[in-house]
């Protein structure tokens, strides 16, 4: 599993971050319906079975916007040492793991029990430069992304958050 | 993966020691103002130790700030999470022995 540090412990709980956030209508059905199409296009682009945005919170990762995740339990979110998507949020840049399998963070993460294998993940970062959560696919199977892929899933995350900049709650 | 009473895949089970604790992390000095608040909110003293108690400061807390409601969102992912782990391991180890 993978180690967090207090650093990383302190910059994902930062108020400022989690204020960014919570200027979003998180909960209007609109928006999760416009980011469930988001994840779907997604999927459908890179042919992977699972896609969607996960919004990375101070202790756990809240899934807004899914395509596929129901036949896996269609669990909320994850506790961040669970969550794939961190890798994308602490560094602020892309993140592909081919295989959790092999990966020395990720062997023994539990989303491998539930048929995962591959994830690649963007940023999300707002306007104002915080980075909120991540736009990701997983496969249940071993992959290698290619750089298109990941400029699909590039553009797919600058969508999320345009998307997400329409419902502030002022 | 570490598996025993209390922990399941390195992750414990959220009590009302691990909410203050996230609390004080975002909060910083004025945390100890906010936590007193979601206190009164939930009708607790902050030294239970029951699942019921983290519920009742989990309703609590989603329903205060948003900041605060997105933490108490954190939490219950981190709740749910293990209760669905620990449900899956209990139903492995009965079904093996």
């Amino acid at each position: 599993m993978k180690q967090l540090t207090d650093a990383d412990l302190d910059a994902f709980a930062s108020l400022d971050r989690l204020r960014a956030l919570a200027a979003y209508d998180l909960a209007h059905p609109d928006l999760i319906e416009e980011l469930d199409a988001i994840a779907a296009h997604t999927a459908e682009q890179i042919c992977q079975p699972i896609a969607l945005t996960n919004l990375v919170l101070d202790t756990a990762t809240l899934v807004k916007g899914s395509y596929g995740l129901d036949e896996y339990g269609g669990a909320p979110g994850a506790p961040i040492e669970w969550s794939l998507c961190v890798r994308a949020v602490r560094p602020g840049g892309d993140c592909v793991i081919p295989d959790l399998t092999l990966d020395p963070e990720e062997h023994d993460n539990p989303m491998i029990a539930m048929g995962l294998r591959s994830y690649a993940g963007t940023p999300l970062r707002t306007l104002d430069g915080h980075v909120i959560g991540a736009h990701c696919v997983l496969g249940t199977e071993a992959h290698d992304f290619t750089a298109s892929e990941l400029a699909v899933l590039r553009t797919a995350a600058d969508e999320v958050v345009t998307t997400l900049e329409r419902y502030g709650r002022d | 993966m570490t598996t025993n009473a209390s922990t399941v895949a390195g992750l414990t089970r959220p009590d009302v020691a691990e909410a203050r604790r996230a609390v004080d992390r975002i909060y910083g000095s004025q945390a100890a103002g906010i936590w007193a608040e979601l206190l009164v909110a939930a009708g607790l003293d902050g030294t239970e130790t029951d699942p019921a108690a983290i519920d009742r400061l989990l309703d609590a807390m989603r329903s205060a700030a948003p900041v605060t409601a997105l933490c108490g969102e954190a939490l219950a992912i981190r709740v749910v999470s293990y209760d669905r782990l620990a449900q899956a391991h209990e139903l492995e180890r009965s079904t093996t022995s």
